[in-house]
């Protein structure tokens, strides 16, 4: 107001005033025809060019308004003003062109929307980024002519908002999608902003050039690229340019504000003069919110204070709902930049730098195996490898990447002739000093998710997460996600999800560090296992299916075996195929084994089977069996008639004593009796023996056994060529066995002579000759026993019986005393026959009958 | 900045543009329709008038559908 005080001043009043009112007629010209309507509305009875201006002054007087708000935000008038040309008769001819509409407007009331809607979508159609509308998709242009009008309308005759609702479901499908992705740009406030600007200054670059499909094409991809960062996600990750022939956009987004906390305005600087050097011919700077704005605001005055940029746009900021519908500040700045003054402040801001002796921040544009192209202050300068770090780096792509900022060193700067040199050298992104540093970090690094990594095979191979701070990329393998061999990483975890890691090292074939989930347990070394015992029911679920066994897990990693025998106690019914994966089951625990991480795992454990059930029921008890196979280094096989089953006895288990070997002594198809000792879950077979059904007190008989006695026995058994002997000694009683060559001094006894020496049922006495601790074993003699006892007297007879004669021999045996007589060959004795005898001498065997 | 025209025929003048091309008794004799919804078109009803080629006519009439469906069903 300043200026009109001395304006008036100098001119004089009123002179001033016309100015004034002059001034006010141009800056408000819109709203004077709206008010013109007004008053020709209430006196258009008057006539008919009365009523015709009042409608063309109404409709021209809003729209124009319109389009003078929209263009005040741009340097330069991006919409052109409209005005109402009437048909008449006169003038048709040279008016009426083939598919342009011509509106019928009335100066009735009610015809009111109708006339603006028409009038709104007619002109935005003719006028809106006219000239780029011959190179775009037909449904883009649709869709941008719908948008702008209900934009219109929206704002300024929300009356006339019904006509355009009612059939926008008749739209087709790619219409109504283009609309709506505008429409979603549009409500993140980059429609009029972003879009419109860059589609005008595209048809200024197009004209006269005739449309083609890849100027289509690359104009579709800017607007679905568009829609993506309109419609990102706080922290999202998205592509911040779009490089193409003609649309050539660079966005900074001030989204963290860490960022600006740690490095303050340089990464934006950086990142603008960048994209001026590499051409881009737009860079808008966004952002959300109160804070965030200030800052844009400093970013933008840095950029354009050197003119080394333009702001094209006036108006930065716009108020728009956000998801919540709460309002938020959106700002948007548009900067055109200028080549040539941004290479003259490079110079100058590298000399200030260098001068200073600090350090510049760069931006990577290109990395080759031995060097790297970095953007300083939107100059291009080559860093070789030995530059770069500290130590040798064999492929510099492996620890650069482009768009990696850098902290770079001038080491070398010539102002004059425009040289200089740039070190990586010791700098806070030096990668060996940076992969040590953060290597020490000892504390876990929040982080988020941003791939599943999976090889060509499809497999999943880890995660890639990406650290905020430090700036990190880091791998962690599978096996750093997952105890589970199961686990689909990509199930377990989402891609954004934010997740604390802890670093490993790093890859310097990838260029990646490497790092596990922070607090994945172990499962091997869970409360869980340690508390887990064999008999425990559990639930588990079914990982793999096998041919012979299922593989389940308890939790994560913690797998268990169900062999395909222990699914039931009915092997028809031992049917892998009944299970599925991920089928969740209750199962009993029967093997634990914590150092080899094994546990197996029952179904049919769950209930008693039918083996259980029996030895439940005959523990202890003697059971007939059929033998069916003998095995002479096992046992036998035998037949429970009770069980329909075949069992087993190991051949320890047979006698108490040698039987050696089994198929000498034991027939198959003879009887065999056992006794149930003990029960084996997890064979499911029951322990059987055959010796155990005698009683047999082996460590009683031991201790009170004075070896000088002789013991008492009395034969039970006879075997190939061993004899057993149930003793009874001072009142315990303990099975014995002799061997044929114990039993007599006198006579060699042969296997078949046994019986006749010791008949069953017959007591004798006898030495105990040997025992075995380990079979609880007693081995006895009667040779010595015979020796010691013989006492004969010449004249005395001596009752014996025969057991068997050999040559002229006839050989008698009885408790005491053993020995042979002679015959001539016409006597006949029967074995076992009771004689009496007599000594021939007091020394020798042979006696008289 | 040049202006944006938007041809438009006021309603009273409506009768003489229709005569000029020769549209006039046709509509009066209800011999034209609606492209949109097929109703005969009046001079009470018209809304939108489309020059096609060798001097042939389309109308919309005034029915907001109509005109909706008019402009975002045909080319921009």
């Amino acid at each position: 107001m300043e200026y009109l005080f001395y304006i008036l001043a100098g001119i004089g009043i009123t002179g001033g005033l016309v100015i004034v009112s002059i001034s006010y007629v141009l800056s408000h010209y819109s709203e004077l025809k709206i008010m013109i309507s007004d008053i020709l509305r209430a006196i258009g009875r008057l006539g008919k060019w009365v009523r015709k201006t009042s409608v063309s002054s109404e409709i021209e007087g809003t729209l124009n308004g319109v389009i003078d708000n929209f263009n005040e935000n741009f340097e330069t008038s991006i919409l052109p003003n409209c005005k109402i040309e009437w048909v008449t008769s006169e003038n048709q001819k040279n008016l009426l062109q083939e598919n342009r509409a011509i509106i019928c407007l009335s100066f009735d009331k009610r015809d009111h929307d109708l006339n603006f809607y028409n009038a709104t979508y007619n002109f935005i159609q003719t006028a809106l980024v006219s000239k780029t509308k011959p190179f775009i998709k037909k449904t883009i242009s649709k869709g941008i002519d719908l948008l702008s009008t209900k934009i219109i309308l929206k704002q300024y005759r929300r009356e006339a908002l019904s006509t355009f609702n009612n059939k926008f479901n008749e739209l087709d499908n790619d219409t109504k999608q283009i609309f709506h992705s505008l429409e979603e740009t549009e409500q993140s406030g980059l429609y009029r902003t972003f879009l419109l600007p860059e589609f005008y200054h595209l048809g200024e670059i197009l004209n006269e050039m005739t449309p083609s499909p890849l100027i289509e094409t690359e104009i579709d991809k800017f607007v679905n690229w568009l829609h993506d960062l309109a419609t990102r996600d706080f922290d999202e990750r998205s592509i911040l340019r779009f490089p193409s022939t003609h649309l050539n956009v660079g966005v900074i987004l001030v989204a963290k504000l860490s960022t600006y906390e740690n490095y303050g305005t340089d990464p934006y600087i950086a990142r603008a003069e960048k994209y001026a050097s590499d051409n881009y011919n737009a860079i808008y700077i966004l952002s959300k919110g109160q804070k965030r704005n200030k800052i844009v605001k400093e970013i933008v005055n840095l950029l354009t204070r050197n003119e080394g940029f333009d702001q094209v746009n006036k108006k930065i900021e716009y108020i728009k709902p956000d998801i919540n519908g709460m309002p938020v500040l959106i700002t948007c700045v548009s900067l055109r930049p200028n080549p040539t003054t941004i290479r003259y402040n490079a110079w100058e801001s590298i000399r200030r730098k260098y001068n200073e002796n600090k350090t510049v921040n760069g931006i990577i544009d290109l990395v080759t195996n031995d060097k790297i192209i970095v953007n300083i202050f939107g100059l291009k300068v080559n860093v070789n490898k030995e530059n770069l770090s500290s130590k040798s780096i064999p492929d510099v792509t492996k620890l650069f990447r482009e768009e990696q900022e850098l902290d770079l060193k001038i080491t070398q700067f010539d102002y004059e002739n425009e040289t200089l040199e740039i070190s990586n050298i010791g700098t806070k992104t030096d990668p060996i000093i940076l992969i040590e540093s953060n290597l020490s970090i000892d504390k876990p690094l929040s982080a988020k998710i941003t791939r599943i990594q999976k090889g060509q095979d499809d497999v999943e191979k880890g995660l890639i997460v990406s650290c905020e701070n430090p700036n990190l990329n880091v791998f962690i393998p599978r096996s750093k996600a997952t105890f589970s061999r199961f686990t689909d990483i990509s199930k377990k975890y989402a891609v954004g999800q934010e997740i604390n890691i802890h670093l490993l090292g790093f890859d310097y074939r990838f260029g990646n560090y490497l790092g596990e989930i922070q607090g994945l347990q172990n499962p091997w070394q869970t409360d869980l296992l340690t508390k887990l015992e064999v008999g425990n029911t559990i639930d588990a679920t079914v990982k793999d299916i096998q041919e012979r066994f299922i593989i389940c897990e308890i939790i994560e990693g913690l797998e268990c075996k169900l062999l395909r025998q222990e699914i039931s106690w009915e092997e028809s019914l031992c049917d892998i195929n009944n299970y599925n994966i991920e089928e969740k089951l209750k199962f009993k625990v029967i093997f634990i084994d914590k150092e080899k991480k094994y546990i197996n795992i029952s179904l049919r454990q769950l209930t008693i089977g039918p083996v259980e059930s029996f030895f439940d029921k005959n523990n202890e008890k003697t059971i007939e069996g059929n033998i069916t196979s003998i095995d002479d280094s096992k046992g036998i096989y035998f037949y429970i008639e009770a069980l329909a089953k075949n069992c087993f006895v190991h051949w320890s288990e047979l006698v108490w004593g040698n039987v050696y070997p089994l198929n000498d002594n034991f027939t198959i198809g003879d009887k065999i009796f056992v006794r149930a000792i003990s029960y084996k879950k997890d064979y499911d077979s029951i322990i059987f023996s055959c010796k155990r059904i005698l009683t047999h007190q082996y460590t009683e008989f031991i201790d009170v056994f004075d070896n000088n006695d002789h013991v008492e026995g009395k034969i039970t058994n006879i075997f190939k060529s061993t004899a057993t002997v149930e003793i009874n000694y001072k009142g315990f009683i303990v099975q014995a066995y002799i061997h044929k060559s114990k039993i007599s001094n006198c006579s060699y006894i042969l296997d078949s002579d046994i019986s006749s020496y010791l008949p069953i049922e017959s007591t004798f006495t006898f030495i105990l000759e040997n025992k075995n601790d380990k079979f609880c074993n007693i081995e006895l003699t009667r040779k010595l026993y015979l020796k010691k006892v013989r006492d004969v007297k010449i004249g005395d007879n001596y009752k014996v019986f025969y057991t068997k004669s050999y040559i002229n021999r006839c050989f008698f045996y009885s408790n005491n005393l053993e020995g042979f007589f002679k015959v001539n060959g016409n006597e006949h004795f029967i074995i076992g026959q009771e004689l009496e005898v007599y000594p021939i001498s007091t020394s020798s065997d042979e006696f008289g009958i | 900045m040049k202006e944006n025209k938007i041809p438009a025929v006021y309603k009273e003048d409506l009768s003489k543009l229709l005569s000029s091309i020769g549209e006039n008794d046709p509509i009066l004799n209800g011999e034209r329709t609606c492209m949109v919804c097929s109703k005969i078109i009046t001079f009470d009803n018209l809304q939108l008038i489309i020059p096609k080629v060798s001097n042939e006519f389309n109308y919309v009439c005034n029915d907001s559908e109509c005109i909706s469906k008019f402009n975002t069903l045909t080319e921009g």
